[in-house]
């Protein structure tokens, strides 16, 4: 389960989050949905503690978050790191294994195991010893995934991580997520793109710097929710939900192309 | 008498790899200017109180004046919402100015004047040994100092090296692995302020910046790999310091300047020839 508790935040440079509350229940794959500058990342972010509320909390298995970062692992936004950074592939994930305890500059056989495991598993093994300024936007993204599987964690929070990224690989991510999903772990996701928010993802947060909704799919991706996060011309919105309902799957594969 | 000074350059270009390296990643290396500079009123206040120019209370109040610029910057730029070149500015140059000001009061009687404080005075490090009647006594002063900063580097590197590694590459992800991120920084930064003290008193407050940057900056132009950037980095500053001090002594130039020269001109000469090699993707190998 995770609850927040009127979460309010809004400090510098992020969006303002106002008075959020929710509670949906894990293991489940989880979007947070909503127009440009809602303040889906902010939420990501707080969520991950990296940005403090200015009131309420948020727990995760009935605990604060503060004390549960090891079971979190977080894939970040492709642009919110130096690409010419002198490291290569297999350097990246194996950031995924650092210990609070490890010391030095070596990591163990087994964490090197691991990160291959990781970086096969996204369809990155041949790429290892590449530098990772070498590589394209979709390849970039599996690396990130696979540094933060390395992790083994409960939860895995990620940022947008179908932007930016070819069909191919956005195909790779959504398999590896979903064989992720399936061993029982949960997925958190900032996602932008309406058209397949509805397929792929169990619950949805629909957000517009306030909650629009949170809950099961079914009962939050309808037109009303839609109309008050997006503002949107009625028509435009009923004919999504028309389309989605008559052939959802079609309109997947339309879009990741 | 060169050995000595050519060797505590050396021991210098460790630390301004290391530092360098970490900073110019960080994108914060004019942090080490503004650092330098802001050394100015703790090297009065510990002159002042011992009496000497080169006794531990000197090195110490100007490593805390140092730090404390970094401090005020960093929390100016994040609480104040002014941006970061701006708090820099401000910061340094007030501490510059406080400190110009109270090496002119105290004129007469104070033997620090502002050219030494500009340049430094790296030919007469072989001069200044300590007269304890110990060990200690064989190295002069500022070798010695250059030795412990040294090897506090290089502990911090060797033993944070993966922690460094992955918050110079991706500080959100960093936080979120529970990487202590904060307190490398302070670390980084204090770690810094000691070669800037130790720094300054052989080549002066501008050229220690150099040695922060072209050495690291060269390295990243080539490098592939953490440990390559790092390597390349002390192997850039000790071809400057050694081609720089023979340059010196050949033409009978101040030593610290010319070390400064020759690495801005390997600088140089690297990025003609990665641009050459790959037109497109302007000085470094890939993107």
């Amino acid at each position: 389960m995770i609850e927040v508790h009127n979460l309010t935040t809004g400090y510098g440079k992020n969006t303002a989050l106002w008075n959020i509350d929710f509670s949906i229940p894990l293991p489940s794959f989880i979007g947070i949905i909503g127009p440009n500058g809602s303040g889906k990342s902010t939420l990501l972010k707080t969520m991950l503690g990296e940005r403090k509320p200015l009131t309420g909390h948020i727990t995760l298995f009935g605990q604060p978050i503060a004390q549960l970062k090891n079971r979190l692992a977080y894939v970040p936004q492709l642009n919110s790191v130096d690409w010419n950074f002198p490291v290569q592939v297999l350097d990246v994930v194996l950031m995924g294994r650092f210990k609070t305890n490890s010391w030095g500059p070596f990591y163990s056989k087994e964490d090197k195991e691991k990160a291959k495991e990781y970086l096969n598993a996204v369809g990155m093994l041949d790429f290892q010893k590449r530098q990772i300024g070498e590589l394209s936007g979709g390849q970039r993204q599996r690396v990130f995934l696979a540094r933060a599987l390395a992790r083994e964690a409960d939860v895995l929070l990620l940022d947008e991580p179908l932007a930016g990224v070819d069909a191919a690989s956005g195909e790779r991510i959504l398999n590896v997520l979903s064989h992720y999903q399936q061993q029982g772990h949960s997925i958190i996701m900032v996602h932008h793109d309406l058209l397949t928010a509805a397929s792929l993802f169990d619950h949805l947060i629909l957000l517009q710097t306030r909650l629009v909704a949170a809950g099961p799919t079914p009962k939050v991706f309808n037109l009303e929710n839609l109309q008050t996060a997006y503002g949107t011309d009625v028509s435009i919105l009923s004919d999504l939900i028309n389309k989605l309902g008559q052939s959802p799957n079609t309109l997947t594969n339309a879009s990741s192309q | 008498m060169s050995l000595l000074i050519v060797l505590t350059a050396l021991m210098f270009m460790v630390q301004a790899a290391l530092g360098g390296s970490i900073l110019v990643l960080r994108r914060s290396v004019m942090l080490t200017d503004a650092m330098a500079h802001s050394v100015l009123p703790g090297l009065v206040i510990g002159y002042l109180i011992s009496g000497s120019r080169s006794g531990p209370e000197v090195l110490l109040f100007a490593g805390i004046s140092s730090f404390l610029a970094a401090f005020l910057i960093e929390k100016l730029s994040q609480f104040g919402g002014v941006w970061f070149e701006v708090s820099t500015g401000f910061v340094f140059t007030s501490l510059f100015a406080f400190g110009i000001l109270l090496v002119t009061a105290l004129g007469g009687n104070i033997d620090l004047d502002p050219d030494c404080i500009l340049y430094g005075e790296l030919l007469y490090v072989p001069f200044r040994y300590s007269t304890s009647g110990t060990w200690y006594d064989l190295l002069p002063i500022p070798m010695w100092n250059q030795i412990w900063v040294g090897l506090a580097w290089i502990w911090f590197a060797l033993s944070k090296w993966k922690q460094l590694k992955c918050w110079a590459f991706d500080e959100d992800f960093s936080r979120a692995t529970q990487i202590p991120v904060a307190g490398l920084r302070r670390w980084t930064l204090g770690l810094t302020s000691m070669t800037i003290v130790v720094g300054f008193d052989a080549f002066g407050a501008i050229l220690v910046l150099g040695f922060f940057i072209l050495p690291a900056s060269t390295a990243w132009l080539l490098a592939k790999k953490w440990g390559s950037m790092l390597s390349i980095a002390a192997i850039q500053g000790f071809l400057s310091v050694g081609i720089g001090y023979a340059m010196a002594f050949q033409f009978d130039l101040e030593p610290g300047p010319c070390m400064v020269c020759v690495s801005g001109l390997l600088f140089g000469i690297v990025a003609v020839v990665q641009h050459i090699r790959n037109p497109k993707s302007g000085f470094r190998p890939t993107h």
